[in-house]
């Protein structure tokens, strides 16, 4: 998601401190839980928060769970803080930081879940790396992830999914709840922005849960 | 201090030569011959083949219930795809007989319908009418005396609509995973042959040597053939 720079959103953003992290990631490395009223809670992560519908939606429908969510882009991470500092959610955090040295903030075996919801499609075939589902992008998950966990995926486009579901396989992660058009199952959901839009125009979303493979050292 | 290090150095050398004329030289490493190496080779078939020769062999004994059960699992847990699944049955018209297919291809649409979560039939896909004809709002279908059919407001009502917002079928060049393979074809081909004619029966012999020409092991083809055998 890219908006026009708001260069208010420097000064303004302050005004949720208690629900953002803007920096200095690194000192909760193995220790995001202590961020949390609740640290034995489970620990939920999602990568690409965008305007924080999804985890302020998933904060209130999870009460029993502490969510942190990454994004990169100041103007976008603005109105998640928004949206979590007015629902007064205490068990959901967002940072702004890029994913792409997640392990420099998040320790081997931390996380609970990821959650992947609508991320870049990079349609070229000479683009494939940068997929949030390419095969070196599971390793890491599943270096971060605990003992049997998951990471959850939601996307709109067809072939990334297609290619999602063969990366994941050939990784040796177990998938379950493999759905072509989720607003036809009763799965539990929380849609997000990109959802909404998309959905409205009739297209279908896919989404799939996958468990770590128990070979991967936690 | 320099006395006690020469006297040191002394006995270390009278020590290894000791050991040395004792146990005699170490033997080089060799290599280990190429044959011995720990090469993985697979003894049973992965669980996306296993799931193509249930297909196969439920269409062929024209087991509804079980084959209907197979896809939904495979679907589910990604295994298969539900175009894959479409491909892989409506293929098997000479493998497990025209009847058998034509039962099964109705199993999967039933279930198609009944599982809305298994996606758009991309079969069934009717692109939305651009150009002329739309412009005419003329039905394609012409009349016996040649002209074609108005469309009308109750016409329009029991037409199929599908979805236009995606007008094309997604691109599969970029994507590995497009549809099934010539193997994976072959593999619920010979599940579907195995099952009608006997794992014994020439033909289903013609069948394990194109198997083989396309990369599946022995132990992989005696697997399959234990799985009919079941």
């Amino acid at each position: 998601m890219r908006l026009r720079r708001k260069p208010w959103i420097d000064e303004a953003i302050h005004e949720y401190d208690s629900h953002i992290i803007l920096s200095g990631q690194e000192q909760y490395k193995g220790k995001w839980r202590e961020a949390f009223a609740h640290p034995e809670r489970p620990l939920y992560m999602e990568l690409g928060t965008g305007k924080g519908r999804f985890i302020e939606g998933m904060s209130e429908t999870y009460p029993e769970a502490n969510f942190v969510g990454f994004e990169v882009q100041i103007g976008v991470i603005y109105y998640a803080a928004q949206k979590i500092f007015e629902g007064q959610r205490d068990n959901a955090k967002v940072s702004l930081f890029d994913i792409a040295g997640i392990e420099d903030v998040v320790a081997p075996g931390e996380v609970d879940r990821f959650y992947i919801n609508f991320c870049d499609p990079w349609p070229k075939a000479k683009h494939a790396k940068r997929r949030l589902t390419y095969h070196t992008f599971l390793d890491r998950y599943a270096r971060l992830l605990k003992e049997d966990g998951e990471v959850h995926f939601k996307t709109d486009n067809e072939g990334l999914f297609m290619f999602s579901l063969e990366e994941f396989q050939n990784c040796g992660w177990e998938l379950k709840n493999v759905t072509y058009d989720l607003h036809s199952t009763d799965l539990p959901n929380v849609k997000t922005e990109y959802e909404e839009k998309f959905s409205s125009k009739g297209q279908p979303i896919f989404r799939l849960e996958a468990v770590k493979p128990k070979s991967k050292e936690a | 201090m320099k006395r006690l290090a020469t006297l040191g150095l002394v006995a270390v050398a009278l020590c290894g030569t000791y050991v040395f004329t004792a146990y005699g030289a170490p033997e080089p490493a060799q290599a280990p011959p190429m044959l011995d190496l720990n090469r993985y080779t697979p003894k049973d078939l992965n669980a996306r083949h296993q799931d193509l020769v249930a297909i196969g062999q439920f269409t062929a004994l024209g087991n509804q219930d079980s084959l209907r059960a197979v896809i939904s699992d495979s679907i589910e847990r990604g295994r298969l795809t539900p175009t894959e699944v479409g491909v892989a049955i409506r293929q098997l018209y000479s493998a497990a007989g025209l009847k058998r297919r034509n039962e099964a291809v109705a199993t999967f649409e039933q279930l198609r319908e009944d599982r809305p979560e298994f996606g758009v039939d991309y079969d069934k896909f009717v692109p939305r009418r651009v150009g002329f004809s739309a412009l005419l709002d003329y039905r394609s279908e012409e009349t016996s005396d040649g002209g074609y059919l108005p469309i009308t407001e109750e016409g329009d009502k029991h037409q199929i609509k599908y979805n236009t917002f995606r007008v094309k079928k997604p691109k599969p060049q970029n994507f590995k995973r497009s549809g099934l393979g010539t193997l994976d074809k072959e593999i619920v081909t010979a599940a579907a042959l195995g099952t009608r004619v006997g794992t014994t029966n020439v033909i289903f012999e013609s069948s394990k040597k194109n198997l083989s020409e396309m990369g599946l092991n022995a132990e992989q083809i005696e697997y399959l053939e234990s799985m009919l055998e079941q």
